[in-house]
């Protein structure tokens, strides 16, 4: 299998040179997992740092960092460029930056698979046979970021003692070592009494298995496994990958899966340095391969401690800034209060407890009058239509330039994008003018009558609705504009067809509310001069006592008015909204 | 991690018996009995259309049946109402085609919703959750693989992960049985067997039942233990993922002899490394 893979790996070599990247690197480091001492992994890969050198051609580096991180930040920050890593190591790896290493190959075991296994051990003499005999005593794992020295362990340890794996819980203490070696050598010593390496499983348990900590500890002199006992083992781990900088130019990625691919055939006795012991060889693997891994295992075990603290940050900050802005509100309110109060030169206070003494004259009067006011009501009819044609005619050509402006000012639909500032400042202009104001110049100029007063409402009106209009395009899919585009509509085509089906109920309720403002507006326009109820109104007020059954008569007019203006709106709106009333939805 | 036992009267844990459901003159599910014995995961397929969705929102209540009834490790579930239905839809939780996440509140806050049953309306206002159920949601999270999102806006997230959120809120409200209304319509394939590996994982691992309605036949050969198809609200078929042959699939949806499911199979089929 090997030859056939060193073929397929040197064949990819050859096709893929060609398309090598224009840059070139001017050395070459690899980094070495923790796991024994730093001067034995850096003696056993020496040969495939002599290797690389001579194949690349430039400056080759061992790395061998205290811990596990030390390589993974070394593939991170771009100071080392190939690694033997664990699967947990990886998944670290990625989860930080996906786009930092590529999985290359895998070493493969003697039984053709690629998983290994965490192993529990302990001395023989020590008595201690399964875990149950680990209760309250002290056990050591390697580095927390090793996938068999601490992560597989502590997931599955616990689910089958039931307890966590805090010291003191179940187990009296839980040490870490540092190491796969450290911790051989302190069970060995006795200095825990039980510890948790790695080993592929297979062979046998007097030669610390075929590959494995255990078996380069034998290898070593550092234990006699005679000595030693195994009281735990994991369920399979997937062997981690040999991963390579994805920066790297592509000859060299090349380059260096060929040699990694045909290190055991060229030179089996570097390989079982660089390997770890008996390998059938290596094969090729990618992400995939230690995805489903990721999800199962990783997610639980990655700390989700410092998601945990992070969010309790932002929560702290979102509080703090929710007691100032309501200090903020506070003050405003006090000092508020205090300058109004002032400015008011005590008026205020003296004038509240008449407030309601007009209402109570023009309610009393007309009350006392109630006989009169069918007939005042038809008295007052007339002026009330031409006060609702004054607000609806407004009402009405507003809506039509309102449609056509929101539509040239909303991002997405606007016929002449860059003129949607320029549109919004017109609806701006349009809106800030009152239209009590307005009116007053148009009446000046052009004398009294429902003309200006029409003229001044649709101005205003024009920009209220303008930019309510604008609002509900926003929220409008653009979905079926993209639909229109695609079949060659025209920018009215796209607008009439795309938009106004989905904004139109929108648009109708708005134009509705706008058109019962404006029958207020257009009354008490009538004060000025603009003819209508408003008029009535005015001379009624000002007649004072005497006539407040008029007033009252008027005000319960209007009042009838709004109302039925807001039941139409209601019907018409559903209608609009949802058609015929439905059946119901499956 | 809770485990669910299975149902504690009379061995049988869900009962649906010949429950119906008519909109206007409309049949959308038709006398359908449905009894479950012990946590399984369930898949319902069938044609759009076919009362699958409408049959899911009566169990969780959403919806109320017009006949029949629902009964729950010997609990009336059809009978409830007021506070007894509320506390029976937060034991019963449900998740969406479309995630249903409030898209401009963070992550962890949507997780939290599931304890909302438990939590006073003033409480909520002020989105004040005891740091206990914060610490649980994380870790909820974390299990599902997006704890690293917990601060984020949900709307932020690609599908599967607004989807895992979904999940995430789902097993905040610690239920009993989950019930999933199309959880991978709106997913690409990849996100797919994300979210349907979750579902199946909380199955195994907790011991809840998990029913969950399937557009895809291989889904719900690869994930369920049991199959129940469904056409036009009857239930047509009912039995193990293997008994689920292309003859009973053209059945289920109507089709004809040119109904080819590997046309519309989403599948990734695995790539088996150590047999290279």
């Amino acid at each position: 299998m090997k030859k056939l893979l060193s073929a397929i790996v040197a064949s990819t070599a050859l096709s893929t040179a060609a398309f090598a990247g224009g840059h070139s690197i001017s050395e070459f480091r690899i980094g070495i997992l923790g796991g024994e001492n730093a001067q034995d992994r850096m003696t056993s890969n020496e040969c495939l740092r002599e290797k690389t050198e001579d194949l690349l051609g430039v400056p080759t580096k061992l790395f061998a960092p205290a811990d596990y991180d030390g390589v993974i930040q070394g593939l991170l920050g771009g100071t080392i460029d190939m690694a033997w890593l664990g699967a947990s190591g990886y998944a670290k790896t990625f989860i930080s930056n996906p786009d930092a290493v590529e999985p290359i190959l895998v070493p493969v075991n003697m039984d053709g698979g690629y998983g290994y296994y965490s192993i529990g051990f302990a001395r023989k003499d020590s008595g201690i046979t399964s875990l149950d005999d680990m209760k309250g005593k002290v056990f050591g794992f390697g580095d927390p970021n090793s996938t068999s020295g601490y992560l597989i362990p502590s997931i599955e340890i616990p689910q089958a003692t039931g307890a966590t794996m805090d010291s003191g819980d179940y187990f009296g203490e839980v040490k870490f070592t540092g190491g796969h070696e450290q911790t051989i050598v302190a069970v060995n010593n006795g200095d825990v009494d039980g510890g948790v390496t790695w080993a592929d499983g297979l062979g046998e348990w007097e030669d610390g298995f075929n590959a494995g900590a255990l078996r380069k500890a034998v290898d070593a002199g550092l234990v006699d496994m005679n000595d030693m006992v195994q009281i735990w083992q994991s369920k399979q781990i997937p062997e981690g990958p040999i991963v390579i900088s994805k920066s790297l130019p592509e000859d060299v990625k090349v380059k260096m899966t060929g040699l990694t691919a045909s290190l055991h055939s060229m030179d089996p006795e570097c390989a079982y340095g660089v390997f770890s012991g008996e390998r059938l060889g290596v094969m090729p693997i990618g992400h995939e391969a230690y995805y489903q891994y990721f999800r199962n295992a990783m997610s639980e075990t990655i700390s989700t401690q410092k998601y945990e603290a992070d969010y309790f940050e932002l929560i702290k900050k979102r509080r703090t800034y929710s007691a100032i802005l309501l200090g903020v509100f506070v003050i405003l309110m006090i000092a508020g209060f205090d300058i109004v109060d002032s400015r008011n030169a005590g008026g205020f206070w003296a004038g509240i407890t008449n407030i309601f003494d007009f209402p109570g004259e023009v309610i009393l009067e007309a009350s006392e009058k109630a006989e009169k006011l069918p007939g005042l009501f038809i008295k007052f009819f007339p002026s009330l239509i031409e006060t609702i044609n004054i607000a609806a005619a407004a009402t009405l050509t507003a809506s039509i330039f309102a449609v056509l402006l929101s539509m040239l000012a909303t991002q997405g639909m606007a016929k002449w994008p860059r003129l949607i500032p320029v549109f919004r400042r017109i609806l701006d202009i349009m809106r800030a003018i009152p239209d009590f104001v307005i009116a007053l110049i148009l009446i000046f100029i052009l004398g009294g009558g429902p003309v200006p007063a029409m003229i001044a409402i649709t101005f205003h009106t024009t920009g209220a609705l303008g930019k309510l209009f604008s609002e509900v395009n926003e929220n409008a899919s653009l979905q079926p504009l993209d639909g229109l585009s695609s079949v060659g509509a025209s920018w009215m085509q796209k607008m009439l067809l795309g938009v106004v089906p989905q904004v139109s109920p929108n648009y109708f309720s708005y134009a509705l509310l706008r058109f019962e403002i404006n029958i207020r507006i257009s009354a008490i326009l009538g004060f000025v001069g603009a003819g209508g109820i408003g008029y009535d109104l005015k001379n009624a007020i000002s007649w004072g006592k005497g006539r407040y059954d008029e007033a009252g008569a008027i005000f319960i007019l209007l009042f009838l008015t709004i109302v039925i203006v807001d039941q139409l709106s209601g019907i018409l709106r559903d209608r609009l909204t949802y058609g015929r009333k439905s059946e119901g939805l499956l | 991690m809770l485990r669910y036992p299975s149902g504690k009267y009379g061995g049988i844990m869900l009962k649906i018996n010949n429950l119906t459901k008519k909109f206007g003159s409309n049949i959308a599910v038709n006398s359908v009995s449905i009894d479950i014995e012990k946590p399984i995961m369930l898949g319902i397929i069938g044609a759009s259309g076919a009362g699958k969705s409408t049959l899911l929102r009566m169990i969780n209540r959403l919806e109320s049946q017009t006949s029949g009834s629902i009964s729950f490790d010997g609990l009336s579930v059809s009978d409830l109402n007021g506070a007894a239905k509320a506390k029976w839809q937060s034991n019963c939780a449900m998740i969406f085609q479309q995630f249903n996440l409030v898209p401009r509140m963070d992550v962890v806050s949507n997780v939290l919703h599931g304890t909302l049953n438990k939590r006073s309306t003033v409480a909520t206002f002020f989105n004040l959750y005891p740091r206990s159920d914060i610490h649980t949601a994380i870790e909820i999270l974390g299990r599902l693989g997006v704890a690293e999102h917990a601060a984020k806006r949900a709307e932020a997230l690609s599908g599967g992960q607004q989807q895992r959120v979904a999940i995430a809120r789902a097993l905040m409200q610690d239920p009993k049985i989950i019930l999933a209304d199309e959880p991978i319509a709106s997913l690409d394939p990849m996100n797919a067997q994300i979210v349907m590996e979750t579902l199946r994982r909380i199955h195994d691992e907790d011991g809840r039942t998990v029913i969950a309605n399937l557009h895809t036949l291989d889904t719900a050969r690869r994930y369920c233990d049991r199959v129940i198809g469904m056409r036009n609200g009857n239930v047509v078929f009912d039995g193990t993922p293997s008994e689920l042959t292309t003859e009973v699939a053209r059945k289920i949806y109507g089709a004809g002899s040119d109904f080819s499911e590997a046309a519309t199979s989403t599948e990734i089929r695995e790539f088996n490394l150590v047999s290279v």
